[in-house]
């Protein structure tokens, strides 16, 4: 599989939004959409847990291409708190429930639109990798901390 | 001749005062090159595609919560993956 591409993120925007999917990249593929100059894999969307936005974002993932079974369909529909699909053209990681946000509906208050592309804000990209702890989060702090210093002044 | 090394930025503090920034300057000129990229050509820059082993090896996986999914990349993935918590 080849990597993320731009056109890709366009057609997340624009069939997300044909469906009426509400979500919001997060993680560094989130702060890469704010302009943070790093690497990154997977793309990770939180996406609001409520049954209609489930159902809307299960039809959107079709038309994208993933190749759903009906057992995971199911896992989809219901919003289990992580999901990470590798069946489609591209590798995508859903969140439900991100360590360090208490509710879509905060994030979304907060989010920021890059070229159409709805985006948490990195202070909740930050809150998010502060609260899981990993190694790999750890290491990317002081660069993303220091990112978002330069992001507030430029705004 | 050498690169003269920059220091970074000024900006003004919450009170008011000029405060100098302490973001270092090797990333302040990383930060201020990638602005002026086009969204599509950070994109680019910025995904890649390399192999992790066993979290790359199953086309879906869900997990009731975080804390599950959190649970079973420490016993399951690489440390080198770099995935387990302090």
């Amino acid at each position: 599989m080849a990597a993320f591409e731009y056109r890709q993120a366009q057609e997340i925007r624009d069939v997300f939004k044909r469906h009426g999917c509400r979500y919001l990249f997060i993680g560094k593929s989130g702060a890469v959409l704010l302009g943070f100059p790093d690497t990154t894999q997977d793309v990770d969307l939180f996406v609001e847990r409520s049954p209609e936005n489930c159902r809307a974002l299960l039809v959107a993932l079709r038309e994208l291409g993933f190749a759903l079974t009906d057992e995971q369909a199911a896992a989809i529909e219901r919003g289990k708190d992580f999901i990470q699909l590798k069946n489609g053209p591209f590798d995508l990681d859903l969140v439900f429930a991100p360590d360090g946000i208490e509710r879509f509906e905060d994030a979304w208050q907060r989010h920021v639109e890059v070229e159409g592309f709805p985006v948490c804000h990195l202070d909740d990209i930050i809150a998010s990798k502060v609260a899981s702890n990993r190694q790999r989060d750890r290491e990317v702090l002081p660069r993303l901390r220091s990112f978002r210093e330069y992001w507030l002044r430029q705004r | 001749m050498g690169r003269k090394k920059r220091e970074g930025f000024w900006r003004f503090s919450s009170s008011g005062s000029r405060v100098r920034s302490t973001v270092p300057g090797e990333w302040l000129e990383e930060f201020e090159a990638a602005a002026r990229r086009p969204l599509e050509t950070r994109i680019r820059y910025s995904f890649i595609r390399t192999y992790r082993p066993v979290l790359d090896d199953a086309p879906f996986r869900a997990f009731d919560t975080m804390e599950a999914y959190r649970r079973w990349c420490e016993e399951n993935l690489p440390d080198w993956l770099g995935y387990g918590r302090f």
